[in-house]
């Protein structure tokens, strides 16, 4: 009697699930049916296609495309590369390291990511175009780079904070060497939590419009840029609009999907039942 | 400490070579970079400058961009000193205070460097006058322009059948009003007519500016004191508030051109006053009121002869390294040849629009367009530098050809949207932008 | 092997972290400091670049719109980050566990979080909201009713819910990952028996994760203070400056009017507030929940 409550009520929590997961990603569901559709159809909405077609993938994907595909992963996955090599060690040091005044040195760092982007961008821009990095790959990076090691500094913090104590003395009682004990047991604890923030910062990259656009011209140009080009027009765009942010939203989603199965994983031994 | 040292040297080397993979080659043919909004015209010509590049071995990069992002890129590149654009898109707008800072060259030493035979051929006399005077300054024309429009009322003739009523050829707002009321929901759920409501200078106060100057008002008198106080002003406001009200559509502020156009192209609303390019998308294939559209001047009230005028034209930016090169684009982009050129390659109904009287005289142009004659009238007597009927300093239709504009039309077209949207009362929304356009007046210098 | 984090050696692995960050991030700042000070129009180059001290600064605070844009900023944080906290809370538990399909329901509910906030604001304007011919307006004519003005006079709590909307994933991957790393046996240890989930909620998983809804509360009210690409593509800050917040007003300021000195002072401002906020927030968390550090 009991277990059939429970199986009930655990088949209600699943369709309520699926319900809120439905309803919470309808606008982008709806934008993956708009792609197919004929610009003329896209709007008013139906939930069906009446003329299905490719042709606004065809028109998005033209050949020129490959260029900005190639800059943005070059620049996001440069960017992740560089703000997990550097904010991991930093945020390990800064949680373990007893330093004085840990927490204002964490402030300081957060404080440098307070200035929004858009108020960012004149200085900016100036800025590099006195050091000669308008338009370049490195440019960018470095750009993205640090306005996001502090976040990682950050949620890495968070998963460092979580390592229970037991585990971090046994490392120290075995004399392992420091760099050792770090990588071999403090880092796979926190995967999860690399694995989560290197997400994060992918997206942020992947997505940013605003220096993706002002900050580079021909030679650096990340997808944001091209996708500009189908946000308004004199005429119809949104059909073309759906097909090239289903195209652009690809990687993120993918990543996302493989991401998951490292946020599945629990910090100790015995996986978690709902 | 050695294995920190390693991590480092790695980064090094590797932040290095990204750096190194990010700068390019500086050798080889011309290379021209071209900054351009992202209307069809533009498009295509991007399709069709692969020519361009096959005959003069001059290549291009294309940076397609919105209106509000392209402005914003360019001025930010020209007025922060990078001045990495050759050849820049600009309005009619922009054109004649890009030309009074110096950030785009005065084209006059270029034509006069022309070949006698070359310069026949471009044919500057074709281009429409009032366009081409729209983009100079001080008498020296700054670009070329590759795309021109007005504005007309567009109508539902089946509609305006049923009803059994009669658009004349130069109506009048209140007759537009009538009319409105008339056809809403004359079938189910359409409006009576539909009209921009979308904040922005380049939206919303497109056609609201012509509907102040067919009332008779003005953003500013002879002195520059700004006349949001006048009566003129005013009525103008409640005007359009209460046509969107009584006929409209239902919460215009998400609805710019785009919007409009998706609502008029699938056959919701009777009336439409908007820019003149959109007769080509209403009679498209894929439009559902294809062949039942007809045309009318832009409405008058006390005034007549509303019509907008607004240009897209290419000009040299003042940095450039290849201005001569720059030059030959510019020509071969807006001349006779060109838009034949586009007419078989692509189609006549897709040639650019509103900038040569010669493409109103070939018949091609004109089987394709049944309406091209009156969009021609309609630029034609645009009255650029006497838009109002009380004088005023200014020049410009629907915009005031300050650079404040930008701003101070976003203001003010935010406090519309505000009343509209009834939010604000008429008294405090007009207050709101006589004092916003005050402070334009003092601090830009324009009333001492 | 803590106290060996003491030595000075080890304090070079923060180098290239402080280097690197220092150089991008506060260059930026200190050259806006320098052009809050100016005043330079870029569009007006006859009037060149001045110096002119804190009369930008003044201009500021003497603006009535400057104090209707920062309540809207705080209207906008305080309630778009009590919402996502939430729901992060409730769909992470939701997501805590193990069906079939708990992969697609999981990226379904992440998903608003990989599109660009740009085009996000057009499917909303246009397909879901817009009053002619959005999801809006079926549903309002299937209901025979007028269609909501979501984007006129409900522009705040549309910017809001649009907010909530693309940031709870944010807060969902962060209390996701928190729930994950709670054992089963810490759970069973700490349950009193015939305790509801709720009360579970509260006084067990909770006050485990409590590092995670710090990091998520202090990340989320930076971005969402920095939130612009949203109302930009959607409302514009209007109607009026009903829906603007100090990102917006600072890109009205530099990319419209081209105030590049007013721009700089309101940004500096805007760091100012952001500041205030945050440390309020931290130290309060680190009162109340003192016993994380390490």
């Amino acid at each position: 009697m009991m277990a059939r409550a429970r199986k009930g009520r655990r088949r209600l929590r699943i369709a309520l699930a699926w319900c809120v997961a439905v309803i919470w990603a309808f606008p982008l569901l709806y934008m993956l049916l708009t792609s197919f559709k004929a610009e003329a159809d896209a709007v008013p909405p139906t939930l069906w296609i009446a003329h299905p077609t490719l042709q606004n993938y065809g028109i998005v994907l033209q050949h020129q495309i490959l260029r900005y595909l190639e800059d943005s992963a070059i620049i996001s996955v440069a960017t992740v590369a560089l703000c997990i090599l550097i904010g991991v060690p930093t945020s390990y040091v800064i949680v373990f390291g007893r330093l004085k005044k840990a927490d204002n040195l964490f402030f300081w760092f957060l404080s440098t990511t307070l200035l929004p982007p858009v108020a960012m961008i004149i200085p900016v821009f100036l800025l590099f175009r006195v050091l000669g990095l308008l338009d370049t790959l490195g440019g960018m990076i470095l750009i993205f780079s640090g306005v996001n090691i502090p976040i990682v500094i950050w949620m890495i913090r968070a998963f460092l904070l979580d390592v229970p104590r037991e585990i971090l003395e046994s490392a120290d009682l075995d004399g392992a060497s420091r760099l050792r004990s770090f990588f071999s047991t403090i880092l796979p604890l926190c995967r999860q939590g690399i694995v989560s923030i290197g997400l994060l910062v992918f997206i942020f990259v992947w997505n940013e419009f605003f220096f993706s656009i002002n900050l580079t011209y021909v030679n650096a140009a990340p997808v944001p840029v091209y996708m500009a080009s189908f946000m308004t027009q004199e005429g119809l765009f949104w059909a073309k609009l759906s097909a090239i942010s289903t195209l652009v939203i690809l990687p993120p989603s993918v990543l996302g999907w493989f991401a998951q199965r490292s946020l599945v994983k629990g910090l100790t031994a015995g996986s978690v039942k709902g | 400490m050695s294995r920190t040292l390693a991590v480092l040297a790695i980064l090094l080397a590797g932040s290095t070579a990204v750096f190194a993979a990010g700068a390019r080659e500086e050798s080889g043919p011309v290379e021209l970079t071209v900054a351009t909004v992202n209307n069809p015209d533009m498009l295509i010509m991007q399709q069709l400058s692969s020519w361009f590049t096959r005959s003069t071995h001059i290549k291009l990069n294309f940076v397609v961009l919105p209106e509000n992002e392209l402005r914003q890129k360019v001025t930010e590149d020209v007025g922060l000193g990078s001045g990495r654009y050759d050849i820049m898109t600009i309005g009619t707008y922009d054109a004649p205070f890009w030309g009074k800072n110096g950030w785009v060259v005065s084209l006059e030493p270029f034509f006069a460097r022309l070949p006698q035979a070359e310069r026949d051929e471009y044919d500057r006399e074709d281009l429409l006058p009032s366009i081409r005077s729209a983009l100079s300054y001080n008498h020296a024309q700054y670009a070329l322009p590759f795309y021109g429009e007005s504005s007309m009322v567009f109508y539902r003739k089946d509609l305006f059948a049923r009803a059994g009523l009669t658009m004349p050829e130069a109506p009048t707002w209140k007759q537009i009003y009538d009319f409105a009321v008339r056809l809403k929901d004359i079938e189910k759920g359409t409006y009576g007519i539909v009209l921009r409501g979308l904040p922005g200078w380049g939206e919303i106060l497109a056609p609201f500016n012509t509907v102040i100057n067919a009332f008779g008002g003005r953003w500013f008198d002879e002195q520059w004191h700004p006349a949001f106080d006048e009566p003129q002003m005013r009525e103008a406001w409640e005007f359009y508030k209460k046509i969107l009200a009584d006929a409209g559509e239902p919460n215009p502020a998400t609805n710019g051109y785009t919007e409009c156009l998706a609502i008029m192209q699938s056959g919701k609303a009777a009336l439409w006053y908007d820019a003149t390019v959109t007769a080509g998308a209403l009679e498209a294939p894929d439009s559902k009121v294809a062949g039942r559209i007809g045309y009318a001047q832009a409405p008058s009230a006390r005034k007549g002869n509303n019509g907008w005028l607004w240009a897209w034209a290419l000009a040299i930016g003042s940095s450039s390294r290849h201005p001569n090169e720059a030059f030959k684009f510019l020509r071969w982009a807006t001349d006779r040849s060109y838009i034949s050129f586009v007419g078989s390659q692509v189609g006549w109904t897709r040639v650019p629009p509103g900038t040569r009287a010669s493409t109103y005289s070939n018949p091609s142009y004109l089987a394709a367009a049944p309406f091209a004659r009156r969009v021609l009238a309609a630029i034609e007597s645009a009255d650029y530098e006497h838009p109002t009927l009380a004088p005023v300093p200014y020049v410009g239709v629907q915009y005031v050809s300050i650079p404040e504009f930008q701003s101070l039309g976003e203001t003010v077209s935010q406090q519309l949207a505000a009343y509209i949207a009834g939010q604000k009362t008429i008294d405090a929304a007009l207050a709101d932008s006589q004092a916003a356009a005050l402070r334009v007046a003092r601090e830009g210098g324009y009333l001492k | 092997m803590l106290d060996e984090l003491n030595r000075p050696r080890s304090r070079l692995l923060t180098l290239p972290a402080i280097v690197i960050v220092a150089v991008i991030t506060q260059a930026p700042i200190l050259v806006t400091l320098g052009l809050s000070l100016m005043q330079w129009i870029v569009v007006r180059p006859d009037m060149g670049v001045t110096f002119v001290g804190l009369n930008n600064y003044i201009d500021i605070l003497v603006s009535r719109d400057f104090y209707a844009v920062v309540l809207n900023t705080a209207l906008i944080t305080l309630i778009s980050l009590a919402a996502c906290t939430l729901l992060g809370i409730l769909f992470g538990l939701m997501l805590n566990q193990d069906f079939p399909g708990v992969n697609i329901v999981r990226t379904l509910i992440i998903s608003p979080f990989f599109v660009m906030d740009a085009v996000a604001g057009i499917i909303w304007r246009t397909m879901m909201l817009n009053s002619s011919f959005g999801f809006n307006e079926s549903f309002a004519s299937l209901l025979g009713i007028k269609p909501v003005d979501f984007f006129g006079v409900y522009s705040l709590l549309t910017i809001i819910i649009l907010i909530v909307w693309q940031w709870t994933p944010f807060f969902v991957l962060i209390m996701l990952a928190g729930f994950r790393s709670i054992s089963v046996e810490v759970v069973d240890s700490a349950r009193v028996d015939g305790a509801g989930w709720f009360r579970e909620l509260l006084s067990i998983r909770l006050p485990i994760i409590m590092n995670h809804i710090e990091v998520a509360i202090l990340l989320g009210l930076i971005f969402v203070l920095k939130v612009f690409g949203l109302i930009f593509v959607t409302t514009r800050g209007g109607p009026g400056y009903s829906s603007a917040n100090l990102p917006f007003y600072v890109y009205r300021t530099a990319f419209l009017g081209w105030d590049v000195g007013h721009a700089a002072a309101l940004a500096v401002v805007t760091v100012a507030i952001t500041l205030v906020a945050i440390s309020v927030l931290f130290r309060w968390f680190r009162r109340r929940f003192a016993e994380s550090a390490s």
